[in-house]
């Protein structure tokens, strides 16, 4: 582990205020001077400005076929030569003191630490006594905007061709805020909770990555129509962010109008903001279009600078151990990762090495049409990526 | 028996023999059909059926006009109640006058209504408030591929079945703390029991093999559970029907990779409308689908995917097939079967034609043609009014 444990220390004495020693203060002059020069010269925000070199992400394999596909991403990692340090980490649920449930220490200890994590698929018990994984690691950091890139995969084709959308979601509230009760016998209500401070956030993040990431416009899908206050409010707080964002074009929509477009032109969106059960469906609704959730990466903003990005389908026990899967999601989904944290050309290489090789057609797995083996698929990355340097 | 007494002897004998075939007042001759799904005959007089027509906003107008041009040419028996409703105004007695003449007449065409979602709360969608107020508790949409019409998937044929009165839009919000709206979305069980019961009647009618739940259940456990649970409850009375359920995440994605593995729908209000926009968009768009609202005693009839059209309005280039189908259903619904599937066989044929087609399926025709070509096309099969 290569972490700088005295640059961390400083950085944090630094953040706190607390008193620094005469050798800390010179190398803490230079580091605010250099901290200062990059935040004139306005570099898109990374979560890890003060730090140069390998940086350190906390992997969680997860359960089925995760550990093949996390092997399979290192090995490309490796070939691409990108300065990433992988620390692995097992997330279980585990009861900690007062019978709540909460995701092992050291797991947590490590995502903070590093703020940035790739997940694989995690499985989840029925009738375990405790909730969802995801719903945990959700809850624990604060992870309130789910990305999801659709991009068609030349090579895998679908009816759709020409995808290139981004689906934002709010993740945290909503339907899915789980707070329901039965008020007489036969009778449920469900609340859906949309609250000023989330929507807000949500707005603002989904025009930040816009300009990020150089999307020309955002459009915020909601039932406003039916649903005036929730999703009026949602609205106005994208409104409120449209204004402060003039580079981005800004439309609303309804969601039903959005779903019959999008099933019949998919090119007339580019990145979607929604509260959370319609970006539920809307993002799987994308996902299907470019071929499914085996091949559609994803990525979990939370506060405080962290972000999980994972891989969304299944923990496929059929074929686990079996060298089988496919780690394209995955795969895809640490290349998202590169680009957040601003590795641009690795991420490029190592995406489009992907791409040839799906569109090549020669080592494909069995999901994507063909029968080659997961390292067949992986070796066939690799090569490619080495060439590229 | 005289004319007079057999009336007599068939209102005695209703609970019985509960539905009365139109010009025919013996009870002997009715064929026995489950009650529920019987709703009084409309208002019928001197041979003539008086059905209200809702004109709405956008394409709405000149669309029940075409349907009007359409019914006069063919000699329907049927004439409209225009009842017009200003979506502009805030008072409700437009839309109560409107309730009041479909509970008149028991049948109604309308089209879409436009609701400013920048208005406040107060002001409440009218489209929305005519199904609760009337009980319209079910809505049918059925999804054919229609030959002619170029979509990326072939051989589609769903009936999505929508709760229509419940669910989501029940329209109940609240601001407790400022900052913090909390909307609830009620889900009973005498509703769920009710559209159950309604989608597989309806398929047994129609011969469907397969009926399929579309839910939530894995989140919100006890509303869509309950759901489920009815659903599940009524499949139990149909064995000759296969009973499955899908999460609306996965019935999305299924629907744009292989839409053909589905036969019939059924789901609560919010999944109904994303997915019958979806499945609306697979056939080939809003201009071709038709869309029903059964209750227990009125029916409306409208555009499947309800939409004002706004942008195109009287420009003569709206898709009429829509509104023209739903015209052909509500014919079927006032047992002027000849009538409907005459005009039907004409619609289908003109929309076969490809240099006929509208804007939205990527033609340049315009309305008025397409109207035209379908008058042409039931002239040239001659009216079958002998065959009533």
């Amino acid at each position: 582990m290569t972490t700088n444990v005295h640059e961390m220390s400083l950085i944090y004495r630094l953040k706190w205020g607390l008193s620094l020693s005469g050798k800390d203060k010179i190398k803490a002059g230079k580091e605010l001077v250099s901290w200062v020069v990059g935040a004139l010269k306005k570099e898109p925000p990374q979560p890890r400005i003060f730090t140069r070199g390998i940086q350190t992400v906390t992997l969680i394999p997860g359960d089925g076929i995760g550990p093949e596909i996390s092997d399979a991403v290192m090995k490309i990692f490796e070939a691409a030569k990108a300065p990433i340090q992988w620390e692995e980490r097992n997330v279980t649920a585990i009861q900690g003191p007062g019978g709540k449930w909460m995701i092992p220490p050291d797991a947590k200890e490590s995502m903070d630490r590093n703020k940035i994590g790739l997940k694989g698929p995690l499985k989840t018990p029925i009738a375990a006594g405790h909730p969802s994984m995801n719903l945990l690691l959700r809850k624990t950091f604060d992870l309130y905007a789910n990305v999801r890139p659709c991009v068609s995969i030349e090579g895998y084709k679908t009816p759709y061709t020409d995808v290139n959308l981004v689906t934002i979601r709010e993740n945290t509230e909503g339907e899915y805020s789980g707070i329901e009760h039965v008020i007489v016998d036969g009778v449920v209500q469900s609340i859906k909770l949309i609250t000023e401070q989330a929507s807000q956030r949500i707005a603002e993040y989904a025009f930040e990555y816009a300009r990020n990431n150089q999307r020309a416009s955002v459009t915020a899908v909601h039932k406003a129509n039916i649903m005036r206050m929730s999703d009026g409010l949602f609205l106005r707080k994208c409104r409120e962010a449209a204004e402060k964002h003039k580079d981005v074009k800004f439309t609303e929509m309804y969601l039903d109008t959005v779903c019959l477009n999008m099933v019949q032109d998919p090119t007339q969106f580019d990145v979607l903001v929604m509260p959370n059960l319609y970006g539920d469906i809307l993002s799987d609704l994308c996902a299907g279009l470019i071929g499914g959730l085996g091949v559609t990466p994803s990525g979990n903003i939370g506060a405080n600078g962290v972000a999980i990005f994972e891989s969304v389908h299944g923990t496929a026990p059929d074929i686990a151990g079996k060298d089988m899967a496919n780690p394209t999601a995955l795969l895809l989904s640490a290349v998202m990762m590169l680009r957040h944290m601003g590795l641009h050309s690795h991420g490029n290489n190592i995406e489009t090495a992907c791409f040839d090789t799906i569109r090549d057609k020669k080592v494909l797995t069995k999901d994507l049409g063909g029968n080659s083996k997961c390292s067949e698929f992986t070796e066939a990355i690799c090569q490619r990526v080495r060439d590229m340097n | 028996m005289t004319a007079r007494s057999v009336r007599s002897l068939s209102g005695a004998l209703k609970p019985l023999f509960s539905n009365r075939c139109p010009g025919v007042y013996g009870a002997a001759s009715c064929n026995q059909r489950q009650k529920s799904t019987y709703t009084p005959p409309p208002a019928r007089y001197g041979g003539r059926h008086t059905v209200t027509l809702i004109p709405g906003d956008g394409i709405g107008p000149e669309l029940g006009n075409h349907v009007r041009e359409l019914f006069r040419f063919c000699c329907v028996p049927v004439d409209f109640e225009v009842v017009n409703v200003d979506s502009s105004v805030a008072s409700e007695d437009d839309i109560n006058n409107a309730i009041m003449a479909i509970r008149r007449n028991g049948v109604a065409l309308k089209g879409n209504i436009e609701t400013n979602h920048n208005l406040p709360p107060s002001y409440k969608s009218r489209n929305n408030l005519l199904r609760t107020t009337l009980d319209l508790y079910a809505n049918v949409m059925h999804c054919q591929s229609l030959p002619g019409v170029r979509t990326r998937h072939r051989n589609i044929d769903i009936m999505i079945i929508r709760e229509n009165t419940e669910g989501e839009y029940s329209s109940l919000e609240h601001e407790n703390v400022p900052g913090v709206v909390e909307c609830l979305k009620i889900i009973t069980k005498t509703k769920s029991l009710r559209i159950a019961d309604y989608a597989f009647r309806t398929a047994r009618a129609k011969g469907r093999r397969r009926v399929t739940a579309v839910h939530k259940a894995n989140i919100m456990k006890l509303g869509d559970g309950l759901f489920l649970e009815c659903c599940k409850e009524v499949a139990s009375g149909y064995p000759e029907i296969t009973f499955d359920s899908m999460i609306v995440d996965n019935t999305t994605m299924q629907l744009v990779s292989r839409p053909q593995q589905f036969d019939l729908m059924v789901m609560p209000n919010l999944y109904g409308n994303v997915v019958s926009n979806v499945c609306a968009g697979l056939v080939g768009g809003p201009g071709l689908v038709p869309g029903a609202n059964y209750g227990e005693d009125y029916a409306v009839f409208e555009t499947g995917t309800r939409n004002t059209g706004k942008s195109i309005a009287n420009r003569n280039t709206a898709n009429p097939t829509a509104m023209l189908l739903a015209s052909c259903l509500l014919l079927d619904h006032l047992k002027l079967h000849a009538y409907a599937s005459m005009i039907r066989r004409a619609i289908l044929s003109t929309v076969s034609e490809t240099r006929l087609h509208t804007a939205d399926l990527g033609g340049q025709g315009s309305t008025s043609e397409v109207v035209q070509s379908i008058m042409n096309a039931v002239q040239s099969t001659g009216p079958q009014t002998l065959s009533i």
